[in-house]
């Protein structure tokens, strides 16, 4: 277990010692910080933002974060799934069915959702 | 203190220092982040725990599902106002927190949230059959302990190849079956992980599917219950959401 | 303690140096890229710096170091200086599980070519690579432009949307090779090919190799398309798109936090790639049938003797590198393959639009990969159920 997660860390450190020495390197080679107020803006196609914060964003991008999350349950209850059923199909064929269940469930969850126009997007 | 406590501590640490900072930070956004940290660090922990496929679902699921949609709603709405008020020094915030305090001293109190600690062997969480004595009982000449595998000799340099060819199609023997699904702690295991320690996720998957189909069943019913009830609140708040 | 003190400085050392290769083939890729597209449009791509145009990756990093580090007003300043590494740190995680190579043997420690052999392998890749989400949003969100924000938020809805399929897709894989470790994938693909039904093993055809594509070719597909859509590489980079949002969610951004968003992306593009090649194409082993791992080793201890007097190494021991040597530069040459076909992608096809995109992810891909994997399932439960 160790030598599986240790390598994975140090992985880490070396990435992130990489990031803050490199863009600390790159921020002292660099010209002096400049600020115009060009450059402060947002930028909106060089021309002066309206910069308003009210902006109405679509419920869509909540709904495919949450039908994601739904659906990858569903992918994570596969994985191991899929490990056994061979071994698991010596005993019964009960491994086949269940798994048939689960996904004939979930098909009609995906099927809803795509009548019900939740799919019809951006 | 070996490597392993060394590695729990660090995690413990983070785990709860960054659940420390999503409660008492003020920005909505940050304390998401820190949420999502904190999920990842509970993977890496269940992953020093030999729970593998549990540690890879958590970061799959928690981290990179739930806390992405979290992340991404916090972000869409400009939470400034709803922060400050949660912030506010009243009687009744102050009643809210002595509640939820007292409700969690109860529940540790009478046992319900017990932790059963046991020590440097978690062989009777996965195997309920099993007593004291069966922890001190060799499996085939090994006494089921997290051991680490020392590499081999240099003469032995044709090993590492010859495990990985092979044939999947081979079956298992009626007496390995056996060994697996019943007493849950795997010294050997060809198929799946190949894991020299109990937890693996054959053996999981083989107790999942034989011994607790009816709550797998029941979660394949609470997710489609889910994704109705998304569809349904979607719908009831019209098309687009307003923002001040 | 000192000799595993030694194998922890060595494996560190490996760990950077896989790093910095993955960070160093990044300006080669683009390279190929510009040269590549420009060949493919008709005209001449960077040819003045250097032979061929090889140091212009070279002299533009050297610009980007030089460029002025600034930062928005209104941005989230901690944020902004991290999302760059928050983009990057999937993607080398991801490649960390990969195995390039088999493993040799040099004075007594044997060393494997992989970051970590990690058990859990292509479901750790996964997981790891959901978290890729994580660098858009905040880029995304730090840059306090709602252009940034919106190009942001398509980009991870995009992303989460193919993770689905991709998921789904590979579930066939696992079921074929009942395994998650990507080193005992590669095993299983070496040799003609071979299945066994009912009990008895047939060997058809025993001039195409054991690889995974016979077995899995709607997988394949499926993974391959969806593995565009998660590097957000056109046709699916609409996210990133040139002619609507600009640069979509690293708008703000320039310098080397800039480039660090191209590594990322390159880095990400690589790891998948290489998962095609195990998952269907036998990864590192040699195609042709009898050439798997100990076979080689066999071919290479008899032919070794140079090596083991040039670098006073015993037998097996310089077998086993050659044996590195070999499938590695296999393992390149099929990853190469793979990195140039999404180049050849990217400047043939046009951009999608979002709805289309979004409708192929969640329409078409979902429902295709779920019938690959009821179609898998009965044929394996055709093929081992033997109710006798």
């Amino acid at each position: 277990m160790i030598q599986q997660l240790a390598p994975i860390l140090v992985l880490i450190a070396v990435v992130v010692i990489f990031s803050v020495v490199a863009i600390f390197l790159t921020s002292l080679t660099g010209p002096k910080k400049n600020p115009t107020i060009a450059k402060q803006m947002p930028y909106e196609c060089g021309v002066p933002g309206i910069n308003v914060r009210t902006t109405k964003f679509p419920v869509k991008f909540y709904l495919t974060a949450i039908l994601f999350i739904l659906f990858d349950i569903e992918v994570i209850f596969l994985y191991p799934w899929a490990l056994v059923f061979s071994d698991l199909l010596k005993k019964s064929p009960f491994v086949f069915i269940e798994m048939m269940i689960f996904m004939v469930i979930l098909t009609f969850g995906l099927f809803y959702v795509w009548k019900g126009q939740a799919l019809d997007w951006d | 203190m070996t490597v392993e406590d060394l590695l729990f501590h660090s995690f413990a640490v983070m785990a709860v220092l960054s659940a420390l900072f999503v409660v008492f930070n003020r920005n909505p956004v940050y304390s998401a982040l820190f949420l999502a940290l904190c999920m990842s660090v509970l993977g890496a922990m269940f992953f020093t725990l030999n729970a593998y496929f549990v540690a890879v679902a958590q970061i799959t699921v928690y981290a990179g599902a739930v806390m992405v949609l979290f992340v991404m709603v916090v972000m869409l709405f400009d939470l400034k106002r709803e922060a400050e008020e949660i912030l506010k020094f009243s009687p009744v915030t102050l009643a809210k927190v002595l509640a939820a305090a007292l409700l969690c001293g109860f529940l540790v109190g009478t046992g319900w949230l017990g932790v059963t600690a046991v020590k440097g062997n978690l062989a009777l969480h996965l195997a309920p059959s099993a007593t004291a004595a069966d922890l001190e009982k060799p499996i085939d000449g090994k006494i089921p302990r997290m051991e680490e595998k020392k590499e081999t000799s240099p003469d032995e340099a044709r090993e590492p190849l010859a495990k990985v060819s092979g044939n999947p199609d081979e079956d298992l023997t009626a007496a390995e079956e056996a060994r697996l699904v019943e007493n849950a702690t795997v010294p050997e295991s060809r198929v799946g992980g190949g894991l020299e320690e109990f937890g693996s996720t054959v053996t999981l998957s083989r107790v999942l599917f034989s011994k607790f189909v009816f709550a797998f069943e029941a979660v394949s019913a609470l997710l489609l219950v889910a994704i109705v009830g998304a569809v349904a609140l979607a719908r009831s708040k019209g098309g687009t959401h307003h923002v001040s | 303690m000192g000799d595993g003190l030694l194998e922890f400085i060595v494996n560190t050392v490996k760990i950077a140096l896989i790093f910095f290769a993955v960070v160093s083939t990044v300006p080669l890729l683009v390279w190929v890229e510009r040269r590549g597209s420009a060949f493919m449009q008709n005209r001449l791509g960077p040819n003045r710096v250097g032979p061929l145009g090889l140091l212009q990756l070279a002299a533009d990093a050297v610009k980007f170091i030089f460029k002025e580090p600034f930062v928005p007003e209104a941005a989230d300043k901690a944020l902004y200086f991290m999302a760059p590494a928050l983009c990057l740190l999937p993607a080398m995680l991801t490649f960390a599980a990969i195995p390039l190579s088999t493993p040799f043997t040099v004075g007594g420690h044997t060393f494997k070519m992989q970051v970590t052999d990690i058990n859990v392998g292509i479901v750790y890749i996964f997981a790891v690579a959901s978290l890729g989400v994580y660098g858009i949003l905040v880029a995304g969100w730090s840059s306090s432009n709602k252009y940034s924000l919106l190009g942001a938020l398509r980009a991870s809805s995009q992303m989460i949307s193919y993770e689905v399929a991709m998921g789904l897709s590979i579930i066939g894989v696992i079921l074929k090779y009942k395994t998650f470790d990507l080193t005992k994938m590669i095993g299983a693909q070496t040799g003609p090919f071979n299945f066994t039904w009912q009990g008895h093993n047939f060997e058809p055809l025993s001039w195409l190799p054991n690889w995974g594509i016979f077995f899995q070719p709607v997988a394949f597909i499926l993974f391959f398309t969806a593995g565009f859509a998660e590097t957000n590489r056109l046709p699916f980079d609409l996210p990133e798109g040139e002619a609507e949002l600009v640069a979509g969610y690293h708008t703000e951004y320039g310098g080397f936090k800039f480039n660090m968003f191209f590594m990322g992306e390159y880095g990400h593009m690589m790891t998948s790639a290489a998962l095609i090649t195990i998952l269907f194409f036998g990864g590192y082993a040699l195609p042709w049938a009898g050439g798997g791992p100990v076979q080689v080793q066999e071919f290479w201890l008899s032919h070794s003797t140079w090596l083991s007097q040039t670098l006073s190494l015993s037998a097996s021991e310089a077998a086993s590198v050659l044996t590195m040597v070999t499938h590695l530069a296999c393992f390149s040459a099929k990853m190469g393959f793979f990195l140039f076909v999404y180049i050849w992608v990217r400047w043939t096809l046009p951009r999608f639009r979002y709805d289309q995109l979004m409708d192929l992810g969640w329409k078409t891909m979902l429902p295709w990969s779920l019938a690959n994997l009821g179609a898998t399932t009965a044929l394996m439960f055709f093929a081992r159920y033997n109710p006798l």
